[in-house]
């Protein structure tokens, strides 16, 4: 065996010195690589994930439109017309009974005036599961006329601020949104905060749209997250529906009593000024041609 | 006076040495920032200045100063491998270092022993023949791991701006560079005919340099990382 002169031993250890630490460099730039690579392919499978999550959310809520507009016209179409024909069966029977037996007329006269009753409160349900005045006329419309419904409460007063002329028309599935999202709103402080007044105010501000429901009830302590909690399906429901239109709620004290919940989404520079339809599944005649 | 005779003789290896000042100042500077583990590389720097001015002062004054040097690996690993048992959220990898932690420090015992069978002969005292090449291999080990480990697990968002992450890379340079030399320290230091590398000698310097620099940029992101940790 040769044994190595200090020359040739001085120039081995250098070598290997040089190649052992060219690998440890190749293993840090190949973490730095790697590690950067994965936090990406994992960012785009979080953006993918998330999309599904919205892409599922807006199905749910488009379904349960579709649903409710249903329901709405099976209520109209069916049991509307039933109603109808058995007033008029009603009057025609009113017409030909013997006017001499007050109990039997008493008793017709009670028949009619509960299949109107009826007739009203299908026309209100109806109106409730499907806002057309939201679609024919947008939601400045439809929030007055909600409030005119809500006015045969004597014991409530809601106002309604808005600043009319720069409130532009939105995408329908974004004016549905705010819609219900304001109905929920009114519905749970009549339910929960025992108020006498509430206010709705639907502005524009720094380019965002803001929709403002405040109450004078009793309220709750907005930095306490569980109590939004037992509030339960409601704000739960109003935040999916924010997410899908990029929205945010957040809830605040207006004084010493009440809440003031303060919606905000933005507002696209571009609005289409043809609606579309709020069946989501429903085709355009332009479709049913094709 | 002997000192700076050193300094003029030896420059490479002096700047090693005083260059620990730059992280040290600097560990100094952010120490309320520090976690267990860069508390320990904040001991092992301390350690490294108190240990190279030693044996500058032994080497300046013709002394023997090799005993220092031994004693200095098993403190060394247990400081660095300590930062890895605090860096490590496997408990098996944490296990695995103080079990090898109590089989390494005795190994370097009997390594100088065996190295220098006698010991009270200080003038002739060898460096410990296989100690630092374990240590090289090791710490190695522990680092690629640490390494891989964060990597799987997706717990840094940001390794640059990791702090740990440019200590890891300074330990990788260090102990790469060294590991072919350490063998060769056993016939390179001896009191009288020793074996000659030439301008190689001073490649452990350069490698010790850079791992400083490394190690300087991983506690000057301890404050940045503290402030916002995924950045």
């Amino acid at each position: 065996m040769t044994a190595l002169n200090p020359e040739q031993l001085r120039w081995s250890i250098l070598i290997a010195s040089l190649a052992m630490m060219s690998m440890a460099v190749f293993v840090i730039l190949f973490i730095i690589y790697y590690q950067k690579k994965q936090l990406d392919q994992e960012k785009k499978l979080h953006d993918v994930e998330k999309k599904y999550q919205r892409m599922l959310l807006e199905t749910a809520l488009n379904s349960e439109e579709a649903e409710r507009r249903r329901i709405a016209q099976d209520l109209h179409d069916d049991i509307g017309t039933m109603l109808s024909l058995t007033k008029l069966s009603l009057n025609q029977l009113y017409k030909n009974m013997n006017k001499e037996d007050p109990r039997s007329e008493f008793t017709l006269h009670k028949a009619q005036s509960l299949v109107e009753e009826t007739i009203i409160h299908v026309r209100r349900i109806t109106r409730d599961l499907v806002p057309t005045t939201l679609e024919q006329f947008g939601l400045v419309a439809a929030i007055e006329e909600f409030i005119n419904r809500l006015s045969d409460n004597v014991s409530l007063t809601v106002h309604f601020l808005c600043d009319t002329e720069n409130i532009p028309r939105l995408p329908p599935k974004v004016e549905l949104a705010l819609y219900r999202i304001m109905q929920e709103l009114v519905n749970n402080a009549i339910k929960h905060s025992s108020c006498d007044e509430i206010e709705i105010d639907l502005h524009l501000n720094k380019g965002k749209l803001e929709l403002q429901v405040t109450d004078n009830g009793k309220g709750f302590d907005t930095h306490k997250r569980d109590l939004k909690k037992q509030e339960g399906l409601g704000l739960r429901n109003i935040e999916s529906r924010l997410s899908v239109i990029n929205g945010a709620v957040n809830f605040q004290k207006p004084g010493i009593r009440g809440l003031r919940a303060r919606v905000q989404i933005p507002v696209e520079s571009e609005q289409p000024i043809k609606p579309e339809p709020l069946h989501p599944f429903r085709k355009s005649p332009a479709d049913w041609s094709a | 006076m002997a000192f700076f005779t050193y300094f003029e003789r030896y420059p490479l290896a002096s700047f090693a040495v005083l260059l620990i000042l730059l992280p040290l100042g600097l560990a100094v500077y952010r120490y309320s920032w520090l976690d267990e583990s860069f508390r320990l590389l904040f001991y092992f720097l301390c350690l490294d200045l108190a240990i190279g001015l030693g044996m500058i002062y032994l080497a300046a004054h013709r002394t023997n100063n090799i005993l220092i040097l031994n004693l200095f690996v098993p403190s060394r690993y247990v400081l660095l491998s300590g930062m890895f048992y605090y860096k490590f959220q496997s408990d098996r990898c944490r296990r695995a270092i103080v079990y090898v932690l109590f089989a390494f420090v005795p190994f370097t015992l009997v390594d100088i022993y065996t190295s220098n069978p006698v010991l009270s002969d200080l003038h002739n005292h060898r460096v410990g023949r296989y100690a630092q090449v374990v240590e090289s291999v090791l710490i190695i080990g522990w680092v690629l791991l640490y390494l891989y480990e964060i990597t799987k697990t997706l717990q840094v968002k940001n390794i640059i701006g990791y702090p740990f992450f440019w200590v890891c890379a300074g330990l990788l340079i260090f102990y790469s560079g060294n590991i072919f030399f350490f063998p060769f320290w056993y016939y390179m230091y001896i009191w009288e005919d020793d074996l000659k590398l030439g301008f190689v000698e001073e490649v452990p310097y350069v490698v010790e340099i850079i791992s400083l620099l490394l190690f300087t940029i991983g506690i000057w992101q301890t404050r940045a990382h503290h402030d916002s940790p995924e950045s």
